[in-house]
Parts: structure tokens; sequence; C-alpha cells
């Protein structure tokens, strides 16, 4: 019983796990539970087929909404997240830039959208906004996880702060001998440092990866699982990312095997196996059952069902 | 008599503020510049053919920078003019 409390006393649950193994499903799940033990708590779906919408048959969309009593979600999607960010940087340089330049950057611009890791970092972005607002609610449940390269870069101090520390340095110190080098300066230099747009921005990326790296790297407050099925696949796949995880100083404390069949079949005993496999390999994490639902899920019935299987382990 | 002693002062003073002032500005503004071309490395990488893997979040810096970008770019492929900089910098033997 005592163990139970692993969902209540942290505020941000973040399932990972590969796509169909049913990371909505057990966050709908645990979200829901933890709302009907009166905790407030925001269900946040990433996933862009509009899928907590489909489960709760109720439109949500990129605005939180009311689910039951106290119980929200969020649907956001991603690459139209990434798209706003990039409209709003072109936007910028349109009333800043000339238009010769303008043409030259916009490609760069454009380029960085399709860049590899954009989708990641775009991801980043879209988590990181709720660790700002963490007062708003008692719990905070994603469908999915930052990736692993972000935790990496998240997780190594060396990488991320010291890159965007030497950037505002290199822009204060410009700023100086530029202003040195000013004749008549129309402003102090405090009031110019405090007034670039340059280090605004800086600055708000540093605090961001800062909040971010607190609650991220902390386990008392964030608890990141595996979602996986019983199957020989999936298994290897989590062995690897969570051996690649800790490595970089994430723990992963729990683990919920998804869609366990239990009839005669010669399927349920090899999954019996799989089950003991995991069991013995990922101790002494905490491990969570759930059945294959007999029906598609679907409703809030079926997900309050899931629920009660998952908090009375 | 006086005016003639004021003007006088006046040119000692003009001389000595451009031997020492304006030159040594001349120094700070290569310095200021070269702060900057390095701060710019970092944010248009890309043009020089250095990969950059947070470019999703230094493109965000673009638009204040983009206008010192022929320039740059002419100083970053130029590399005799880099040198005339360092050159200029030491001061020439």
């Amino acid at each position: 019983m005592e163990e139970k409390n692993v969902f209540f006393d942290r505020k941000f649950v973040f399932l990972s796990g590969k796509g169909g193994v049913g990371k909505t499903t057990t966050s709908s799940s645990i979200a829901m539970g933890l709302s009907k033990r009166g905790h407030k708590t925001l269900l946040i779906s990433t996933d862009p087929s509009h899928s907590i919408g489909h489960i709760f048959e109720k439109e949500i969309g990129p605005k939180e909404r009311q689910i039951r009593e106290n119980l929200y979600g969020i649907e956001i999607n991603v690459k139209e997240e990434s798209r706003k960010y990039i409209d709003g940087i072109l936007k910028q340089a349109k009333e800043i830039l000339s238009p010769v330049i303008l043409e030259e950057v916009k490609d760069q611009i454009e380029l960085a959208y399709h860049s590899p890791g954009a989708e990641e970092l775009a991801l980043f972005d879209v988590i990181s906004k709720f660790f700002a607002v963490e007062e708003k609610y008692d719990n905070f449940v994603f469908d999915t996880a930052p990736s692993g390269y972000t935790l990496r870069l998240l997780a190594l101090p060396k990488a991320l702060n010291n890159w965007i520390n030497r950037l505002i340095k290199t822009r204060i110190n410009s700023m100086k001998v530029e202003y040195y080098a000013t004749r008549n300066p129309d402003k102090k230099l405090k009031q110019k440092l405090e007034e670039d747009p340059v280090l605004k921005i800086l600055y708000k990326r540093k605090e961001q990866f800062e909040l971010a790296r607190k609650i991220l790297l902390n386990n008392e407050k964030t608890l990141f699982m595996f979602v996986l099925n019983p199957e020989r696949l999936p298994i290897e796949i989590t062995r690897d990312s969570i051996k690649e995880l800790e490595e970089n100083k994430i723990k992963i404390e729990a683990l919920i095997i998804n869609k366990i069949t239990s009839d005669s079949s010669p399927r349920s005993k090899k999954e019996a196996e799989y089950i003991k496999e995991i069991e013995k390999e990922f101790a002494p994490r905490r491990i969570f059952k759930l059945p294959l639902m007999p029906e598609e899920v679907h409703g809030i019935s079926s997900i309050e069902k899931i629920s009660d299987i998952l908090f009375s382990q | 008599m006086k005016n003639e002693k004021r003007s006088f002062w006046e040119t000692v003073k003009l001389f000595f503020k451009g031997m020492v002032i304006d030159t040594s500005y001349e120094v700070i503004e290569a310095a200021a510049n070269m702060e900057k071309d390095n701060f710019m490395i970092v944010i248009f990488s890309d043009f020089l053919g250095i990969p950059n893997p947070l470019s999703y979040y230094t493109i965000e810096l673009i638009p204040y920078f983009g206008n010192e970008l022929p320039g740059w770019e002419l100083r970053m492929s130029d590399r005799k003019s880099v040198l005339a900089k360092a050159m200029g910098e030491v001061g020439e033997p």
C-alpha cells in the first residue's frame, strides 16, 4: 500500500516507450486515478492525432479543458508550435532586416525548422512551459517524455549550461567594448545591457534550461516511467533506453507492462516468461501490470477501469 | 593676447586628443567588431559550413544580427583582411 504513493507525490509524471505500447491509455489512467483521489491533475498529450480527445470522447485541443472533476486535459501539436516559433522569428526578421538580407537569412531560419534535433527541442519547449506554472495543478501527467537527446543535453551541465553562459558572456563583452568605442553614448551601459533584445533571449533560454534541469533531474518531484508490452523487442528497447538515460542521471523508477493477455494460448505462456524476465531484469524498479482490455479502450468508464487496476497495485 | 593664448591651448588639447583619444577609439572599435564577429560565428556558423546542433534556438537571434551579415561574411571569408586586422591590432612592425 505504501508504495502506491509513487504517483501522488510526484508533481510531474513522464511516460516513455515506443509508439503503440499504450502511453496515451496509461497516462490517461494515471491522470484519472489522481483526479479521482482529489488531486487537481492536468493530462498533457503531444500526440498529433488528438488521442486523449478520442479516449475521453470530448474535444480537447490546445487549450486546457476540464474533462471531469479535478481532471483537465490539453492536446499540443508540437509541429504546430514549432511552426509558430519559426513564423514569429520570420516576422521579427521582416521588421528589422533589409529585404536583401531577409532573403539571405530566410532560408536559414526555415532550414532550422527541418534541422535534426529541431523536433526534440520543440517538444522540450512545449514541456518546459509547464514547469513555469507548476503551482496551477497538483500533478502533471505527460503522455510523452523529453527525448533521450534532450535529457542528455540537460544532464550534462557542460553541454547546455556552459554553452549559454559563454554566449551571454560574449554578448556582454561585445556590448561593453562597443559602448567604450562610442564617443557620445545616448544611454548608460547598464541600461543598454538591460534593454538588449539579444541578452533578453539568452537569459530566457538560460532560465528555461536551469528550471528544466532542476525539475527533470529531481526524482522527488519527477517520475519517469517506461511503458512496454510483454514481447521480445520492447524489452530490448527498454533495456537500452534505460541504460542510456541512467548513464545521464535520469532515473527510470517504474515500468508498466501493458496489454498482458491471460488465457491458455501459447502467446500467454510466452508472455508470462517475458514478464518474469522483466521483473528480474528491471528490479528493484516498481513494476505495474495491465491486462489487454477485451474491448478497445474508449470512453471515461474504460479508463476508470484501467485506472482502478493501476492504483490497486 | 588672451585670445591667442586660449587658442594655443586649444590647439595643444586638440593635438593630444587626436593623438591619444581618437586612435584609442579606433583600437576599441576594432575590438568591438572582433567581439561581435565572434558572437556571430555561433549564430551563423551554418554559413561557414559548421553545423550547429542548436540552430533551432540560435535562429531566434538572427533578426538582430542579419544587417551585419554581409560585412561579417566578407571578413570571415577574406583571410587577408582578418590578418590585416590582426596586424592592425598588434601594430605593424
